[in-house]
């Protein structure tokens, strides 16, 4: 398979199987409604793309001359320049950018080793959905739970710690917590590491397939593997996954308690339904409704904390690179990046919208 | 306690903690249900007759708590049932309509799911597919197609939805059903419907019925008995027939007056004068003393007793008994 | 059930992005079978199963750095680590011994020979030298990989050739199979430094094509050198392991080098301090450093390095075109309080452009200026008519991040400082890296900029004829000229100090060569065209039961001298 469409068939395969699934299953609104929405969706990459595009270029500082430093003269940096193509009209670049868009080709980067976007992002974004996966699992987790027991013991010591809880975690510095982690388990116990994705020694065993590290050494029953991936991911799992979770419980709580009040919880009771399933059966269901939509907002502010995190434990994710990117005025890379991370919250959005729909049989589409 | 008797409350206080003091939103009440009738219960809008009919399940909770009373509930004290099998009489024994069928269905629940529930809760040895047939059975009696089991509660309307609610209360051969304001929300044409499955059902399944309402025509319509509450209090008690051809409290009086009649043009409304006490700081003796236009001076210091006025005909009125002399000590 | 539904979802959906990802397996990322030593060492890591066991592992040394691979084209590379990289994998003719800024034959039989007009250098190379892919390295290939410097220009985009070989070399030839020859476009002294350099390494001609600039080759990137890369993930780590065909004398003592990219200085300083890695090296901060001093189990070498910092001054542009107001400048400065204040005295004041260590060099504009002497800046300043109520106003630039965080601080000192003479008002503006270099050595933009420079070879010319010639990197010293080397110098004194330049480039006599270039330190600081601040030292931390060879200079810091060249070979580690 050529590398190119990896990236686009890694996002647009499951949607589409999503999709496919919805379709059959679902009604002539639904269909319509997701049809609608894929063609707004179009557009909307479009301007996203053509403004980070022209944002880029009017940011002073460009690609070449931030590569080559001091050292670089300006018969050089003009020659580096023409050979990357960064000394064409703009409208031709800017062409040349919509057929990269169009065809989902993005290039190669401009700096480092000058390789393709996506062979780095296939590297890359693998990285962060490990770390995004297990953390959003984690901050639902606590989130939800959470939540729902300080909403049933309300008012009472439970409810009082995970409030303080939610607040205090929520407003901790990722790159503080995740220091604060590093020092007690990693360096003064010496349970985990600190860094990284997989021991380095290990790494050079394991065979990818997927660059998810976790399946890879699942699928290659590389055990030492899989073991050295699970710890690593401990700490930043932890971090990302905490300070999320804050979000989740805050808001659970209050739509739980709001949904206990409702009239339906007091039929319930009254048909003698027990406390624990009225509060995780009958209350939860209603109360994740709001929290589904949270979940599909919280993408973005997930994707900005992965940055954090990504630096803090060396994890070489998505974030880290834009970041690196940006900085470097690699504009093919971040143009690249930011289309990619465009389309995925789309994605992302219309998911949410379609569980939405499943979740709560009133919303027709 | 007689045979008849289905569940006779002794006493009954139910108070409320607010931010002023408690309220006591049920206050030292006794009634009893007879079986297989259909018992009225009217009064105006906070006069504790829904939170009477949640205290009969011991539904209360969070500000709300029972410091004393007993609740006879065909032989047994339910207020010496520890508080964690309650849910087991709940639904059970003792089924519950709500007042408005829109909010009491879940909405992300099938209406399959909710009978289903119900039955598994208390019976959790039936299967799936018995669980289902019940439900459909039940269903089909209450005239719905069984098709429509799978909808969500928004697909239907409001008649429909009571009907649900009602075979959510016979789902397990209920005793008692307590109706709260049942026909509320629902049309004139809706709520005739409605009436007249409650009092089939009623016939076919033996129920007893505790029906609350502010509607004295829907009392008429399909009550035995009907009892009538003001101010925490209960003021009378007796057959549709007795109380409404002669009703004792001047309470009732001015109730039944207040009654659209389309047979008979009386003229303009009587409107009861004044507002309903505060239950914070409700009037002394009777409470009914600031607004009763036969109003008499023990009325406002000593509160009468609830007694029989003529047969089983019960109020609480000075008109009909006599100051005992203790009382006038301790209030004077 | 809906819920069923949901978790049917979201079970397709987690699959799919397996299956699709698991197509991706073209990434470059390790797919090569495991080598026999990885294995063997995983073995011994899941025996003993701890977390933080990697580095207790005796065949193996990890090395963190927060440096990036670039590139690892010897005719494109420029940057400090890759260079370490490429000269670890190759070698060259030549080289600097281990520790030490002296040059030792390496693929050459001797130093080589120079003809009389120092225009002609030949060298003969050694027998039976092979690259790690088994390809015999002959002169013939060697000389054809070389001209790829000379040829391949802007198609790399680092584009080393055009600074340190097209400037120079006329032609590489290979008349017969051990012979290569060097024809120069002027005699310059330092060439044989030059030749020590990363671009002039043997480079693979199965991966290195003439036409072409492979930036990063598909592992195993072979060459001549005592490693090869058996493993590269650009961003994750970089596997060494021993050359098989290696025939020259720094045999590799551990079975791997991991190299393990950092993306933030505080976690490689952490890794080194769990012992997950053996090595940091590059680059901690000062704070760092005195975090880690004194930790159980971890030793710091601190190396008196090459990395200067300094002001960069435009001498062509008001109110410094004035050379009262550049010599108050100079005057004001207190190179101690800086370095005491802000580095913890772990950086050393700098007195000229030339850093201690490096062959003649002086302490010009301490002789000159005395700083700080703020009456002697105040002298200046009223000689041009300034005073407290008509104060020089400078805006002072400088990168927020790119020479550390501290940056910020030691320019407040700065400001601090040259206000203290009353009558020169200055405001500081951070700019960030991208915008700010372009701006600074352009010239045109900035009055006073802050820089800092590591030199490509270690000798004066390179940290004197960069800031001189051509623009001078933005103070003006010179107009650029398109096609000069030097550019148009702007007075008599910078005449006088390009020719002294020029001389010294190509003076063969080392005595005669520390005589011009002190007679041309004491010019520089007369113009002071940049005023020189502090040099850096760096720091290698390492833990204990790693070592240096006690046969080479400097063991303490694992044999890395001043001219930051880290040899592999020279490692070894106990358990």
């Amino acid at each position: 398979m050529p590398p190119i469409t990896l990236l686009a068939l890694i996002i647009g395969i499951p949607s589409i199987l999503l999709l496919a699934y919805v379709f059959i299953r679902g009604s002539t609104g639904l269909r319509r409604y997701i049809l609608t929405r894929i063609v707004l969706t179009l557009p909307m990459v479009f301007i996203l793309g053509t403004l980070v595009f022209f944002i880029l270029r009017v940011l002073p500082g460009d690609p070449v001359s931030s590569a080559l430093g001091p050292k670089g003269t300006p018969e050089m940096i003009a020659s580096v320049r023409t050979q990357l193509g960064l000394n064409d009209p703009l409208i031709v670049q800017y062409g040349r950018f919509l057929w990269q868009m169009v065809t989902l080709k993005f290039g190669n980067s401009l700096v480092g080793g000058h390789r393709p976007i996506i062979a780095e992002m296939s590297e890359r974004f693998p990285a962060t959905l490990e770390l995004i996966i297990p953390a959003s699992v984690l901050a639902l987790i606590i989130g939800i739970f959470g939540g729902t027991l300080a909403a049933s013991k309300r008012k009472k010591v439970t409810d009082y710690i995970f409030r303080i809880y939610a607040v205090v975690i929520y407003s901790l510095p990722i790159f503080w917590l995740g220091l604060i982690l590093q020092l007690f388990f990693g360096v003064k116990l010496g349970w985990l590491p600190i860094s990284g994705r997989i021991d380095p020694i290990i790494g050079t065993t394991l065979v990818t397939h997927t660059n998810i590290y976790f399946i890879d050494s699942l699928i290659t029953g590389n055990w030492p593997a899989f073991l050295s991936v699970l710890q690593h991911l401990v700490l930043p799992t932890i971090t990302l996954g905490l300070i999320q979770s804050g979000l989740f419980v805050r808001i659970t709580r209050a739509n739980v308690i709001e949904t206990m009040q409702m009239d339906y919880i007091a039929a319930a009771r009254a048909r003698g339904i027990r406390e624990k399933v009225l509060i995780y059966g009958h209350a939860l269901k209603n109360a994740m409704i709001p929290v589904i939509t949270l979940i599909g907002l919280q993408v973005a502010i997930l994707l900005a904390g992965a940055v954090l995190t990504e630096s803090v434990f060396s994890w070489p994710g998505m974030g880290s690179y834009l970041v690196e990117r940006i900085s470097a005025r690699d504009y093919n890379a971040v143009q690249s990046v930011i289309t990619v991370f465009a389309m995925l919250v789309a994605l992302i959005s219309l998911a949410v919208d379609v569980i939405y729909s499943l979740v709560d049989p009133r919303v027709r589409y | 306690m007689a045979d008849d008797i289905l569940y006779s409350v002794r006493n009954l206080t139910v108070d409320y903690k607010t931010r002023g003091g408690i309220v006591h939103a049920v206050d030292n009440v006794s009634l009893d249900i007879r079986r297989g009738e259909i018992l009225g219960l009217v009064g105006e809008s906070g006069c504790g007759k829904s939170t009477f009919g949640k205290a009969l399940m011991r539904l209360h909770d969070g500000p709300a708590s029972i410091p004393n009373g007993e609740l006879w509930f065909d032989g047994q004290d339910l207020m010496k049932v520890p508080m964690k099998d309650m849910p087991a009489i709940r639904g059970a024994d003792i089924g519950m309509v709500f007042q408005d069928p829109m909010t009491s269905l879940n909405p992300v629940q099938s209406i399959m799911e909710h009978l289903t529930e119900t039955i598994q809760t208390h019976e959790p040895k039936v299967s799936d597919a018995a669980a289902h047939a019940r439900a459909e059975d039940l269903v089909e009696r209450l005239g719905i197609r069984h098709e429509r089991l799978k909808e969500y509660p928004h697909q239907m309307s409001g008649g429909m939805r009571q009907r649900v609610m009602i075979s959510l209360a016979l789902a397990l051969r209920a005793k008692l059903v307590i109706a709260d304001e049942p026909t509320t929300s629902l049309d004139v044409i809706v709520e005739a419907k409605f009436l007249d499955l409650l009092k089939e059902l009623q016939e076919e399944f033996n129920l007893t019925i505790l029906l609350i309402t502010h509607n004295i025509g829907v009392v008429a319509e399909v009550c035995d008995r009907v009892a009538v509450m003001y101010a925490a209090k209960m003021v009378e008690v007796g057959s549709v027939e007795a109380v409404f051809a002669d009703p004792k409290h001047p309470y009732t009086q001015g109730l039944l007056r207040s009654v659209p009649n389309i047979k008979l043009d009386e003229g303009d409304l009587y409107k009861m004068g004044g507002e309903p006490p505060s239950l914070l700081h409700p009037p002394t003796g009777c409470r009914f003393h600031p607004r009763c236009p036969k109003a008499m001076d023990i009325c406002s210091r000593e509160e009468p007793a609830f007694e029989s006025v003529a047969g089983e005909q019960l109020a609480s009125c000075w008109l009909y008994q006599k100051a005992d002399g203790k009382q006038k000590v301790t209030n004077g | 059930m809906k819920s069923k539904s949901i978790v049917v979802i979201v079970t397709v959906f987690v699959l799919a992005s397996m299956m699709l990802s698991a197509c991706a397996s073209a990434t470059p990322v390790a797919t090569e079978a495991p080598t026999a030593a990885a294995t063997t060492a995983a073995a011994t890591v899941a025996a003993t199963a701890a977390p933080t066991t990697a580095a207790s592992n005796p065949d193996t040394i990890i090395i963190g750095t927060t440096d990036k691979i670039a590139s690892l084209d010897p005719a494109d590379a420029y940057a400090v680590h890759d260079w370490e990289v490429i000269k670890n994998i190759s070698n060259g003719l030549l080289a600097w011994k281990p520790g030490t800024t002296d040059i030792e034959a390496d693929l050459a039989t001797d130093l080589g020979t120079v003809s009389a007009d120092g225009l002609t250098y030949t060298f003969t190379l050694k027998d039976g030298i092979k690259f790690g892919d088994g390809t015999p390295l002959t002169a013939t290939i060697y000389a054809a990989q070389l001209n790829r410097l000379l040829t391949i220009g802007p198609k790399c985009p680092n584009d080393v050739a055009d600074s340190l070989a097209v400037p120079f070399v006329k032609s590489i030839t290979a008349p017969d199979d051990k012979t290569i020859v060097f024809v120069l476009t002027t005699p310059i002294a330092y060439f044989r430094n030059l030749l020590a350099t990363a671009p002039f390494v043997a480079a693979d001609p199965n991966i290195f094509k003439a036409d072409a600039c492979t930036l990063f080759p598909t592992a195993p990137i072979y060459g001549t050198g005592p490693w090869f890369v058996s493993q590269f993930n650009a961003d994750e780590q970089m596997v060494l392991e021993p050359n098989p065909n290696y025939t020259g004398k720094y045999k590799p003592q551990v079975k791997q080098i991991i190299i393990r990219f950092y993306s933030d200085a505080n976690t490689l300083a952490l890794a080194v301090q769990s012992g997950e890695i053996d090595i940091a090296w590059r680059m901690l901060s000062t704070d760092q450093i005195t975090q880690l001093t004194g930790v159980k189990g971890v030793k710091i070498g601190t190396i008196s390095g090459g990395s200067i910092r300094f002001l960069t001054i435009n001498r062509t542009m008001k109110p410094t075109d004035d050379p009262n107001v550049v010599k108050a400048i100079a005057s004001s400065i207190d190179r101690n309080e800086i370095a005491d204040t802000v580095f913890g005295g772990k950086v050393t004041p700098l007195f000229s452009m030339v850093p201690p260590g490096f062959l003649g060099a002086t302490d010009a504009f301490d002789k000159m200026y005395a700083s700080p002497d703020l009456a002697a800046a105040k002298k200046f300043l009223e000689a041009s008519g300034y005073s407290a109520t008509k104060p020089v106003k400078l805006t002072i630039y400088y990168p927020p991040e790119h020479y550390g965080a501290t940056t910020a601080a030691w320019m407040q000192i700065i400001k601090k400082q040259l206000e203290a003479t009353g009558e020169i008002q200055v405001t500081l503006q951070a700019q960030e890296w991208s915008t700010y270099i372009p701006a600074l050595t352009g010239g045109k933009s900035y009055n006073v900029g802050v820089m800092g420079w590591f030199f490509d070879y270690p000798d004066p010319s390179n940290y004197l004829d960069p800031f001189i010639y051509n623009g001078g990197m933005g103070n003006n010293i010179t107009a650029a000229v398109k096609g000069s080397t030097t550019g148009k110098p702007i007075n008599d004194t910078a005449k006088q100090l390009v020719a002294l330049l020029q001389k010294a480039d190509i003076e063969q006599d080392n005595t005669k060569r520390v005589d011009e270039y002190a007679k041309a330190q004491d010019l520089y600081a007369d113009l002071a065209g940049n005023i020189p601040l502090f040099f850096e030292a760096e720091h290698v931390v390492y833990r204990d039961n790693i070592s240096g060879s006690a046969s080479y200079a400097t063991p303490d810091t694992l044999n890395i001298g001043s001219n930051i060249v880290f040899n592999y070979s020279l490692l070894s580690k106990s358990k």
